[in-house]
This record gives C-alpha cells, structure tokens and sequence, in this order.
C-alpha cells in the first residue's frame, strides 16, 4: 500500500525560498504571510562565535492521525486511499476548528474560496500524473525528498526505514509522514 | 522561542462560547424556580430568556463561518467524531427541549396539551436542564480536546467554563428576577427581594468556586508545557493582563457586591428594617451586569491566549 510522505534533509537546507516560490506558483496560494502551504522559518542557536543556523521547511505533516480530520464536523477534511490529508473546499464550511486543532500551524483561511487549504503535496496537479511535488522538484539541495515511505527501493523509504530522519514532537500521537534529518542534536 | 497563539477564533467565538454558558445555566435556574415550586412566574422568562441566548450565540457562530449558508453541513454530515458536529446536536436538543418547556410556562402558549400537566412540565424542564448543562459544558469541552493548544488542553477548562457559565446563569436570572419584582406592587416585592437573597447567596459562592478552579487551572500550566506557561505568563505579565485583570474586577467587585446584599438582607431582616428598592434591585442589578461582563471577558482572554504547540529544529 503507497504511503506517501516526505523527508527533509536539513543538513542541505540553505534557505533560499525557491521552495516557497514553486509552491505558490503551482499552487496559486494567497501570496500572504501566514498564508502559505510551506515556508521556512530560520532558528539561531549558540551565540558568536558558535552560532549555528537552521533552516527549517514546514508543511502539513500528512499526519497518520490527523486531529485536522478528527474535528472537521462536514468531513471536508479528508485522508485518501494512499495517505495524503486533503479539505475538499465545497464542502469546507470555514468553521476553523481544524486550524486551531493542527499542531503544526500548517492551515490557513482562504478568504477568496472562503475555505480552509494547505499543502497537499500537489496531490491532483502532480502526484497523480507521476510527478513529484513542486517543492521537490524545484529545490536545489535536494533537501525535500518526496516518496513512497513504505517502498524500500525509494529513496524517501530508504531514509524513512534508516531511523536519521525523525517526526516533529511525537508525543503529539499525530504520526507524522513528514520526517526530519536534523542538523543539530535536539529534534 | 515566540510564542504563536491562535488569530482565527475571535469576538464572534468568544460571544458564542459566552452565550451558550450562560443560556445553559439560566435554564437550569430557571426550572428550578418552576419545580421547587418557588415562583413559577420566573421560570418562563428565565426559561424564554436562556433560548434567546443560546439561539443567539448559535448565530454568532454561524456568522463566524466562512461559509454561513451552508452551516447545514455540519449537521448532516454526521461526522460524529467531531465536537462541532456534537455540539450541533446538544444546541438542537436544548434548542427542542427548551422550547417545549418554554412553551407550557408562556401565557401565549397555554393551549399546547402538556402546559396543562405538572408531570409533563417537570419532565420537560428537567430534559431542558440535562441538556442546558451539557451546553454550558460542551463550550469548555470544545476547546479542552484540542492538544495542539496546550493550555486549553486540559480538563480544568469545561469546569471553569461550566463554573462560569453558572455564575453568569445566576446573575442573568437575577436581573430577570430583579424587573419581575419591580414591576409588581410594593406588597409582592417583598417576595421577589427574598428570591434576590437566595440568587446573590449563590452567585457569591459560586464566583468562589470558580475563583478556585481559575487559581488551580493556572497552577498547574505554570508548571505544565512550555505553550501553557507562557499562555498563563501572558495574563498575568503580559499583553492580555489588562483583559484577564478586567475579567477578575468584574467577576470579582460582581460576587462582592451581591454577598453584601446578601449581608444587608440578612441585618434588615433580623432588625425587622425594610428593604429599600436600591438595596433590593439596583444593587443586584449592578452585581449581575458585572458578572455577565466578566464572563464575556473570560471567554475572549482564554481564546486570545490559545498558544499553538512549539517546536524548534
Ligand atoms: S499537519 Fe496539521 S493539517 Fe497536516 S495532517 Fe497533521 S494535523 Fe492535519
Ligand atoms: S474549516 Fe473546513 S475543513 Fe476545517 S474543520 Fe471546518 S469544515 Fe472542516
């Protein structure tokens, strides 16, 4: 069974933005701050001269246990056969309820299709014609590696079986198939 | 790391929370005054007045969807997995109870079969009670589930809510009670001042109760995750410390003044004094209207101090 998913490398990440670009042209999203699909958000750590920087791409987590889902009272918010959280944007009624209940601020209000959207992984406009997401496909670090995290000859299942790359906060139960290759020690 | 607190549940949400604590509780007095058989004249607009608020504060939450005209989805949907799709129900039942209930106390409706039985009127008014308490709860309860906002995540919230819901409950039947008895003569209003006592004697120790809840609840996110600390730092530190102190001098000067009218009525009566019309209404009118405000105020800090779970790479 396809379960898709995505790693990301933050070793590679030198938080150029193209990701973000390719996003909202694909995508058309709002062209807003705090309205955006991805965007990567820069943390400092240590002080001078031991300072280290960490880009960090974020984007819906395709949780294996979407709380977003749980609550959304019309079922707009929904997972499809191969893993993949989507809101079906006739049925969202804009109640937010999933934008408070997402640990990973990763929804946002529409107010010009007066629905709730996020990432999709470019589900319908990529995915489905065998290509991979845009953010893949056009960052140049390689850092976004998009896949079938249950197939042992991709490269996102590769990194996914190796245990390098790790879910953000999974205390959360939210089961993340977004992982993470940290840069420093702490994720 | 800043904290990032949640921007898209606003007024709108806040009034709907309000109302449907307070609509819930003022039924529940209300049909206490119908089946303790104290004053049934105050159980139908204690009764017509909490369907007001409750059918109101539904529309506010209407109006805060982005798509208002189809809020019909979230009831047909059937996602029963979801609080808002619960919450749906437990507003219908309240909404078909309480209307019922109200219907049999209403002089205007004195012709639908039940308003004749008393059993018939418990029965309903008790089904209305059972349903306005979940309402009151429901409200804390829809924010309690949500992990993703760790200060809200927490048991202590629906009782605080439902503390406050009570409270506000109390007060909004004592404003009720309060014009009931101006409007009768002087003789009767004896009667109403008595009912006055007893709903200030309540609001007072009610208010204390959720003085308790609220001193607890903050407690334990001081300590908790680092999201609920520095939710609980900004009421009482930070940018919302002026509503959340707004909230406690009006819930507080509130309850003060009703216990003290409650003290004076005790004094006037063993002395055999009378009771003035300010001691017995305006004072109790004033008590109640803060309540009510502070109650509005808890809502709106509690949802402006909703910090989203952080995480750092
Ligand atoms: S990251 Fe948020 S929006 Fe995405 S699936 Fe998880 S809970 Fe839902
Ligand atoms: S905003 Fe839309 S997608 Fe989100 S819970 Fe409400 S109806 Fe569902």
């Amino acid at each position: 069974m396809t379960r898709y998913g995505m790693i990301i490398d933050l070793r590679s990440c030198i938080g150029c933005g193209a990701c973000i670009a390719a996003c909202d042209m694909e995508n058309e999203t709002p062209w807003e701050e705090g309205k955006r699909r991805t965007y990567v958000p820069r943390f400092t750590f240590g002080s001078y001269p031991n300072v280290t920087v960490v880009y960090m791409p974020r984007l819906c987590m395709h949780c294996e246990n979407p709380p977003c889902v749980s609550v959304c009272p019309t079922g707009a918010s929904h997972v499809t056969a191969d893993g993949v959280v989507l809101v079906e944007h006739d049925l969202c009624i804009g109640c937010k309820y999933c934008v408070v209940a997402c640990p990973y601020d990763a929804r946002y209000v529409d107010e010009r299709i007066r629905s709730v959207d996020k990432c999709t992984f470019c589900y319908t406009n990529r995915v489905l014609k065998g290509e991979v997401p845009a953010c893949d496909a056009t960052c140049p670090g390689r850092v976004r590696i998009f896949g079938d995290l249950d197939d042992p000859n991709s490269e996102a299942g590769r990194l996914a079986a190796s245990g390098l790359a790790k879910p953000l906060r999974p205390d959360l139960g939210t089961n993340p198939k977004v992982l993470y290759v940290p840069k420093v020690k702490s994720i | 790391m800043e904290p990032v607190v949640q921007h898209v549940w606003g007024w709108l949400i806040a009034l709907y929370l309000f109302l449907g604590g307070m609509g819930g509780a003022t039924m529940i007095v209300a049909h206490y005054f119908y089946a303790s058989k104290r004053e049934k004249s105050l159980a139908a607009p204690g009764a017509l007045a909490s369907l007001i608020m409750v059918v109101l504060g539904a529309l506010f939450l209407i109006l805060d969807l982005e798509k208002p005209e189809k809020f019909y989805l979230a009831v047909i949907k059937f996602q029963t997995s979801s609080w808002v799709f619960r919450g749906t129900m437990i507003l219908s039942g309240f909404i078909v109870f309480g209307a019922l209930y109200a219907a049999g106390l209403l002089p205007w409706f004195q012709w639908v079969p039940w308003a004749k039985s008393e059993r018939a009127m418990d029965a309903l008014g008790l089904i209305a009670s059972a349903f306005g308490l979940l309402v009151t709860t429901y409200t804390g309860i829809l924010l309690g589930v949500l992990k993703a906002v760790p200060f809200w995540h927490s048991p202590a919230l629906p009782a605080l809510f439902v503390a406050s819901g009570l409270a506000t409950g109390i007060a909004a039947m004592g404003i009720i009670n309060a014009l009931q008895g101006l409007r009768r003569p002087v003789d009767e209003r004896v009667r109403f001042v008595g009912y006055c006592t007893t709903l200030s004697k309540w609001a007072a120790i009610v208010v204390g109760a959720e003085m308790f809840i609220l001193a607890l609840y903050y407690y334990v996110n001081m300590f908790g995750p680092a999201e609920a600390s520095s939710a609980v730092s900004m009421m009482l530190f930070g940018e919302l410390r002026r509503s959340f102190l707004a909230y406690l001098d009006f819930v507080l000067l509130g309850a003060a003044l009703l216990s003290m009218l409650y003290h004076v009525r005790k004094a006037d009566l063993i002395a055999g004094r009378d009771q003035s019309v300010v001691k017995s209404c305006i004072l109790p009118l004033g008590g109640a209207i803060l309540i009510i405000i502070g109650g509005l105020l808890l809502r709106r800090t509690i949802l402006e101090a909703g910090v989203m779970t952080q995480f750092a790479p």
